[in-house]
């Protein structure tokens, strides 16, 4: 796992590791740790997609404030993944990027 | 539904710490948070404070053991509170989920702070978080944000996150200033922001202490800084970039690089863009009360324009003018951790004296409670808006006289 951070704190974060799901994928995780990061470490960074625009979302305030990292987790839609709890055999799952023809036409970044 | 005497509203220092006083009271209280760990945002927090380790995770561990030799206060992870009502003088705190409600005597709403974001162009990508988000990534759970980052924004947790990085062997390109137009003109001029640097020179490396008495004089601070040269200022494990802006984010799914262009003060680009080769970005505008459940239970808050300067009216116990409502930490202002923990002890205190309905309270502890909030706020290393001191007054000002317009 090249997303770990080695260096200062690391000694007291010796967790053991989990596997859970990933759009049906075995990935590993550290117990305890937020889906989120889970993810960010596996160099997972697209969480979802925008539901009008299309367009990829990650982690953005990483404490649950902005809701950007919604996925769903353990079949419940929108759960925000930076907030939830990662734990052996749990199921979390992008939600579907909308087809080209629902995009709203125009929207433009900002 | 469960009931408690006592609903903490987040598990952060304020919270945790007005936990504590109650547990060892001996009154029954339910401390809800979001987030799975408890801690808040101590469990990030590692800074030099006068030659000694501040450490927010030990912080949170102490308060956590003293906690488990609590029996009547319980800690509710991983839970929302997304109502507060009161009906028949009790509290009504409704949870998300299937968690239902908590009716209780007494809330202390200790919700803290969010960041405010700079809404670069691109800032939606993949890669791109605001400087706290960071510091959780890395200090918490030791994820590494990426391989390159850059911070845009002169906020004071710019500084710190940069040398916390920098610890972790996280590799930055430097702190710049936002981009140009109005929908940044709310961060000020550049001058300003440049002005806001004196507030945190005391935290400035050995090689600028020579500087220090000029740097503490804006004129100065700002000739300094636009003279700095274009690779900028070894500052706290990176680079401080003064003269160099952000324009936009560059990637298609995900954090490439940014944009960057060389500037002097307010004029125009003094020079020609290039592409910072980096893959993440660390956003930086500050951060702001939460205040919103405290609005929503009906006490009164002082509004500001944009929503970045709202306090509950509260008095020196966090009382609000809700009954039983207190109030604790950031939510009454952005300090320290060592502040939020002063204030967290006086609303327990003072949400004892709302239970037992002691109008004759322990004038000797409160007047010990305000002498330890007067000390952790002059023991301050990092004033994060100079703005605060003002507000809070005025806060103050508004509970003394919020008899006076019934």
């Amino acid at each position: 796992m090249t997303g770990r951070l080695h260096g200062i704190g690391s000694a007291e974060r010796q967790s053991p590791t989990v596997q859970f799901y990933l759009d049906g994928k075995i990935v590993t995780g550290m117990v305890g740790e937020p889906v989120a990061m889970s993810l960010w470490a596996l160099g997972e960074r697209t969480l979802g997609w925008n539901e009008e625009s299309g367009e990829p979302r990650g982690v953005f305030c990483n404490i649950g404030h902005c809701f950007e990292c919604r996925m769903t987790i353990a079949g419940q839609p929108d759960q925000r993944a930076c907030l939830y709890p990662v734990r052996e055999g749990l199921e979390v799952r992008r939600q579907p990027r909308p087809s080209a023809l629902t995009i709203v036409d125009g929207m433009t970044r900002l | 539904m469960t009931s408690s005497d006592v609903v903490i509203v987040g598990a952060g220092p304020a919270g945790l710490k007005a936990a504590v006083y109650l547990g060892r009271a001996g009154i029954d209280a339910c401390v809800v948070d979001e987030y799975p760990v408890a801690g808040g945002r101590l469990l990030g927090q590692r800074y030099r404070q006068r030659g000694h380790w501040w450490v927010g995770r030990k912080v949170a561990q102490e308060l956590l053991d003293s906690l488990s030799a609590c029996p009547s206060v319980r800690l509710l992870l991983h839970t929302s509170v997304v109502g507060l009502s009161r009906e028949d003088d009790r509290w009504q705190i409704r949870l998300s989920g299937a968690d239902g409600n908590i009716e209780a005597k007494a809330v202390i709403v200790a919700t803290g702070a969010s960041e405010v974001p700079i809404p670069v162009p691109n800032w939606t990508l993949p890669g791109v978080m605001t400087v706290g988000g960071a510091q959780v990534m890395a200090n918490v759970h030791g994820v590494r944000p990426g391989q390159r980052g850059l911070i845009i924004g002169l906020g004071a947790l710019s500084f710190a996150v940069a040398q916390e990085l920098a610890w972790a062997n996280v590799e930055l390109a430097g702190i710049v200033l936002p981009p140009f137009g109005p929908p940044f003109r709310w961060l000020g001029s550049v001058d300003e922001q440049w002005s806001r640097l004196v507030h945190w020179m005391h935290l400035a490396p050995i090689w600028m202490r020579p500087l220090q008495p000029a740097l503490m004089r804006p004129q100065w601070c700002r000739r300094i800084m636009a003279a700095a040269p274009r690779r900028g200022l070894a500052v706290a494990g990176t680079r401080l970039r003064p003269n160099v802006r952000a324009l936009r984010i560059v990637g298609d799914d995900r954090v490439q690089g940014v944009e960057l262009v060389p500037c002097q003060g307010d004029a125009e680009p003094s020079g020609k863009p290039w592409v910072e080769p980096v893959d993440f970005v660390c956003l930086s505008g500050g951060l702001r009360p939460v205040p919103d459940i405290v609005k929503a239970a009906g006490a009164a808050v002082l509004e500001s324009p944009g929503g970045l300067y709202d306090v509950p009216v509260s008095g020196p116990l966090g009382e609000t003018t809700a009954p039983g409502l207190f109030v604790a930490g950031n939510v009454l202002g952005i300090e320290g951790a060592q502040v939020a923990m002063a204030q967290g002890q006086l609303a327990a205190l003072g949400t004892v004296c709302w239970l037992t309905h002691s109008p004759d309270r322990s004038l000797e502890q409160e007047r010990a409670f305000l002498a330890e909030l007067e000390e952790a706020r002059r023991k301050t290393l990092i004033l994060f808006d100079p703005a605060w001191p003002e507000v809070q007054c005025r806060a103050e000002q508004a509970w003394r006289s919020r008899g006076e317009s019934h």
